[in-house]
């Protein structure tokens, strides 16, 4: 076989044209750069294509379309195992205070990814078993195996883990296979680990980067990319601004796949945070003591009513109790968009 | 040798690779919702870069995806050997974006954005960038295949299924393609 012959060929693992790959030097490093040609195309669009809630978002159309019972959104869960432990902590003859409902309120739980988490609702403490809040609608499936944690003090505690046997359509029920304590009805449970003190903390400073930052400043950083090395990492610090830019059209595809490398550091920070939509979650911001969550309630609840004229009641005791019955009256005539980086009304 | 089966996120006892993607969607052809979400999981990334490669526009591409999906979940029952999902679903993608294409040309859309990125002679060594840039430029029937087999990662025999070509003619477009890529490249000065 020519060389002529060789790269006239198309892609091919023929014994000819691999012998003539193995003696020729020429055609080899022209078949190796056909090979990473390809690699890097499909490297950057990969990297353009990047998108968080991307598969969240194809699940909920399917389940639209075949007129199976959506999902629960990650906010609906949250609020629903809110309203859940909320009841169970609850004492007999009325309901707390609200100063001190706030500090039962724990901090929010991260998981590490794509969260289902719900409420333990029932136990047999002689079988050794556990029904919990979430079912087949919820993606369980037989098999899965399930972290109980118990709220408590500073940090959640873990109960042990539950192998799910039975899946019916809104629960499951499963078998215990590690216990650490005697699981209770009211004990939650996620389907990932839940993050460690530092990881929580990465986390937290990411979702604090949603902030308005000067559109000239990010293109002005992603210009001089190439030329100023010190670019890049401001690019990184900046955070989410410039991923929510990058997502549009107004830079180009080169400059979007510079960029994006600058700042792939984070990007499972990202996908963590805009999957769950922690960056949008009122009730999960709301329950945030940082002073940033607050800033951050002002910022993209400010074009709905009733904030739109009163602003967003002070931080404190009433904030979350204020904002968990507000959002459970308000939540079907909202829509979050992402361009404006706010909610806004249907 | 067969690999070792390994745990899976969902903590289910599952073989790793296409064997286990066969088994998804077996599953999934058979109406069980968490597999199929098993499927998304895994494909739609790669999924939603192949069609901003066919349509270089976000948008359309995302909206190519979903509906893609939405079409293989409806049709899912129809696929005879689920080990071969991805290639099947491949083809639907390419179908969902010929449509996008026929649209948008029956209403004369602008070319997207993309379609009118800076010349790679402003850019200052080999990357990606560059590459995705001058790839976007190639005409459809060129594009198409390079898109399909880097991203999809196609055989030459799922790639000429999916466009509806004889091997030999799949193998003929891939490797102009690729050529006409190189050659753009290297025009440009980038090795």
């Amino acid at each position: 076989m020519t060389c002529e012959e060789a790269l006239d060929r198309p892609p091919d693992d023929s014994p000819e044209a691999a012998a003539h790959l193995a003696s020729c030097a020429s055609c080899r490093a022209r078949e190796e750069a056909f090979a990473r040609d390809g690699a890097l195309l499909a490297a950057g669009l990969r990297g353009l294509a990047a998108r968080p809630g991307l598969e969240a978002a194809i699940l909920r159309r399917v389940a639209r379309a075949s007129r199976f019972r959506r999902a629960i959104p990650v906010a609906a869960a949250a609020a629903l195992f809110l309203g859940i432990l909320a009841l169970v902590l609850r004492p007999e003859g009325g309901e707390l205070p609200a100063a001190e409902r706030e500090d039962s309120l724990p901090e929010p739980v991260f998981t590490s990814e794509d969260p289902l988490w719900g409420a333990v609702i029932a136990t047999d403490p002689a079988a050794g078993t556990v029904a919990v809040s979430a079912g087949a609608d919820d993606r369980v499936l037989p098999g899965q195996v399930l972290t109980l944690y118990r709220r408590g003090g500073a940090a959640e505690t873990e109960v042990g883990t539950v192998r799910i046997e039975r899946v019916e359509p809104g629960w499951s029920s499963g078998r215990l296979v590690d216990r650490r304590a005697d699981p209770q009805v009211g004990d939650f449970f996620v389907s990932e680990r839940l993050l460690g003190p530092e990881e929580r903390a990465r986390l937290l400073e990411y979702l604090f980067t949603f902030r308005p930052v000067p559109e000239r400043e990010i293109l002005d950083l992603v210009g001089r990319l190439e030329a100023d090395p010190g670019a890049g990492p401001r690019l990184l610090a900046l955070g989410a601004p410039v991923r929510i830019l990058l997502e549009g059209d107004r830079i180009d595809l080169a400059r979007k796949v510079r960029a994006r490398e600058a700042i792939a550091r984070d990007d499972d920070l990202d996908r963590r945070v805009r999957q769950a939509g922690w960056d949008h979650d009122v009730e999960f911001l709301a329950r945030l003591r940082d002073p940033r969550a607050h800033a951050r309630l002002r910022s993209i609840l400010s074009g709905v009513r009733p904030f739109s004229r009163e602003g967003v009641p002070p931080p404190g005791a009433r904030l979350s109790a204020t904002l968990h019955d507000w959002w459970n009256a308000a939540r079907d005539r909202l829509v979050w968009d992402p361009r404006a980086d706010r909610w806004r009304e249907r | 040798m067969r690999d070792y089966p390994t745990m899976d996120l969902l903590g289910v006892l599952a073989p790793e690779g296409v064997e286990a993607e066969g088994a998804w969607a077996a599953r999934a052809g058979r109406g069980e919702h968490p597999a199929f979400a098993r499927l998304v999981q895994r494909h739609a990334a790669d999924a939603l870069a192949s069609a901003l490669g066919l349509l270089r526009d976000r948008g359309e591409a995302e909206e190519a995806v979903q509906e893609a999906f939405c079409r293989a979940w409806k049709s899912l029952a129809s696929l005879r050997d689920a080990a071969k999902f991805k290639g099947w679903f491949a083809g639907i993608l390419y179908r969902v974006c010929c449509d996008v294409l026929r649209a948008r040309r029956r209403d004369r859309k602008a070319l997207p954005e993309v379609g009118r990125a800076r010349p790679v002679s402003a850019l200052p060594e080999a990357g990606a960038g560059p590459v995705v840039d001058e790839a976007l430029r190639l005409p459809d029937e060129y594009r198409e295949p390079l898109v399909l087999f880097y991203l999809q990662e196609l055989t030459v025999a799922e790639l000429a299924e999916t466009l509806g070509l004889s091997e030999s003619n799949a193998k003929v477009r891939l490797h102009r393609a690729r050529k006409m890529l190189r050659e753009r490249l290297e025009r440009k000065g980038l090795p």
